[in-house]
């Protein structure tokens, strides 16, 4: 029996007449990298507010390492560092002063902890500087820094490579699994649907407040997988599969063919074609990315 | 006592450290104790130079000048200096209150403490606390200006130096006392409109407003018949000059700024009333910040 980190069960939020969550069921199995996808607005952040305390559920219930959040959260909270949205420090305190800072509230880590923190996300020569002084990208790092701090059992990062270089994003996404191969379960929340298939391991896809499609990467994409073929003379090869068990299924796109839920059965096709005496220059698997996947789950393609 | 009980008392331990790790390191704190010193140092100064100009000619300024130089020497600098501070002390905790909870909705740091498990409580405990430690600090710097100049004010012109006993330090300890006493319902009310609108500019705003606004409708209502005249009854000022009071009424007569004439209610329905207010924004502060979302 998987061990849930988080389970979210018919979680709702409204503010005023908007519905931010609509019933939103969410579990996180213990040791997994775990993808919040969604366009912004889709109720991601809305949800993580309520699996951190910082915002009430109007109904549904959330619970963190198998104990409901409302009875336990300071204990519970404890065990978990998070990113929200934007990371927010004392601006006239230093990066260091400010992990100083939360080093007294919830104290464990002493200075050791804090300059690991610091030397982990590479902010140990800017650590002396004021907050208010550092770019968007040092901001993120204190803030992943500052959600590492204590040794979490449960990390959730909202949009963390945001502001980021993309040398500063690829550390971050080399850093995600890492702390996943430490035991540590990871939740990113994120619009980059690259990014998530690239460090993500499950994925929960949200639509308008509501999640649309949950489960493993592999299994969201692999439902989404088709064959490719191209042919010299593709107009008569053509004719060939029109006249095949797959016919419904061909459609061509860019100079190929691609055979819907064929994945498996390039030999078939290559043998018929090659029988009619037309030898295919390409016959090979293609795997939906997520991105694709999310398009056809969601219909979206705008914000994304 | 309890694990539980050690546990809890040991979190509430932690979110003061904090709380005074923030306070210590924030440049506003340092401001509002130097304003407020350069204020007081400043208004003897004014004082100072009122009385060089010497009393005048008719009676009625004879007496404002006779008041006025014994407001300032030590024998009174306990009800004097305490009144003077009181007014610009309100101000500069107010400020000082509603930006420390304010600012950490303007920041955002409200939730990244709350969400790393610090209770809500705790949190407003802390704040409240340093409200109440900076208002004493406040004073106590203020007093420490305000008997300077006066030792110096009372050597220069010979005045009266007042007893030096223990009776004499029981009464600064009590001035000191009913004068952080007052400012408090202020403080908090800082407190519990910064908590309410999440911002520190509309909190303090009002606070100071509310403040300065009071004597406009104290007055109005005074003129008023029927229950409604009774209301000032409940205002601040009122209240705090009947608690202020018991600090020493040194002039019948009137005589100058900041001295307390006689009369109004007792110290203690002062004190009452004012117990009243401040549990009552207390309260208030505490159960808004724990019902409500941190972040919207």
């Amino acid at each position: 029996m998987p061990e849930f980190v988080v389970e979210a069960r018919g979680l709702k939020k409204a503010y005023g007449e908007t519905k931010a969550v609509d019933g939103v069921d969410l579990v996180v199995e213990r040791g997994h990298v775990f993808g919040a996808l969604g366009p912004n607005g889709s109720g991601k952040s809305t949800t993580v507010r309520m699996l951190l305390g910082l915002a009430r559920p109007d109904a549904g219930d959330v619970r963190l390492f198998g104990e409901r959040l409302g009875d336990h959260a300071p204990e519970l909270l404890r065990r978990v560092g998070a990113v929200v949205e934007q990371p927010a420090f004392v601006p006239y305190l230093s990066g260091r002063d400010n992990l100083r800072l939360l080093e007294r509230y919830t104290p464990g880590a002493g200075e050791a902890g804090i300059e690991r923190a610091l030397d982990r996300v590479h902010l140990t020569e800017a650590a002396h500087r004021r907050f208010k002084n550092y770019s968007l990208g040092m901001k993120q790092r204190l803030g992943i820094a500052a959600a590492i701090l204590n040794d979490p059992e449960l990390i959730i990062l909202d949009e963390p490579t945001n502001g980021l270089d993309p040398q500063g994003t690829r550390e971050i996404r080399e850093l995600i699994p890492e702390l996943a191969a430490e035991g540590r379960t990871v939740v990113l929340c994120s619009h980059l649907l690259h990014e998530v298939e690239m460090v993500c391991d499950a994925v929960a896809i949200f639509q308008r407040g509501r999640i649309v499609a949950q489960g493993q990467t592999k299994e969201l994409t692999r439902g989404h997988t088709r064959l490719e073929v191209r042919v010299p003379d593709m107009e008569a090869a053509g004719a060939v599969l029109a006249a095949s068990p797959w016919a419904a299924n061909v459609h061509r796109e860019d100079g190929s063919f691609f055979i819907e839920g064929a994945i498996d059965q390039g030999v078939e096709v290559n043998r018929l074609l090659a029988s009619q005496g037309y030898y295919a220059s390409v016959i090979r698997p293609v795997q939906q990315t997520l991105e694709e996947a999310f398009l056809e789950i969601t219909g979206e393609v705008t914000s994304v | 006592m309890s694990e539980r009980l050690r546990e809890e008392a040991g979190w509430l331990w932690d979110a003061l450290q904090a709380e005074w790790f923030k306070v210590t390191r924030r440049r506003m704190t340092y401001i509002c104790l130097g304003v407020f010193s350069a204020l007081v140092l400043l208004f003897y100064v004014i004082l100072w130079l009122r009385i060089r100009e010497g009393p005048g000619d008719r009676a009625s300024e004879f007496a404002f000048w006779i008041a006025l130089r014994g407001a300032l020497s030590f024998r009174n600098v306990v009800p004097y200096s305490l009144n003077l501070e009181r007014f610009f002390a309100t101000l500069v905790c107010v400020i000082f209150a509603g930006t420390m909870m304010g600012n950490e909705y303007d920041w955002r740091t409200v939730g990244v403490v709350t969400s790393r498990g610090v209770r809500r409580w705790h949190f407003v405990f802390a704040k409240a606390v340093s409200g109440v430690v900076f208002t004493v600090v406040c004073l106590l710097l203020g007093f420490l200006v305000a008997m300077a100049a006066s030792a110096w004010f009372t050597n220069l012109y010979g005045l009266n130096w007042g007893a030096f006993d223990a009776a004499r330090v029981a009464d600064i300890l009590t001035g000191l006392l009913r004068t952080t006493f007052v400012i408090l319902p202020f403080v908090f009310l800082s407190l519990l409109l910064s908590t309410v609108w999440r911002s520190a500019g509309q909190a303090v705003g009002a606070a100071l407003g509310i403040f300065f606004m009071e004597g406009i409708f104290i007055a109005l209502l005074n003129a008023a018949r029927g229950w409604i005249s009774y209301l000032p009854d409940f205002f601040f000022s009122v209240n705090v000059d009947a608690v202020m009071r018991g600090n020493g009424t040194f002039s019948d007569n009137g005589g100058g700024p900041f001295i307390l004439g006689s009369g109004g209610p007792p110290e203690w329905r002062g004190l009452l009333v004012l117990a009243a207010w401040i549990s009552l924004f207390v309260l208030g502060a505490f159960w808004r910040f724990q019902r409500r979302d941190i972040q919207e």
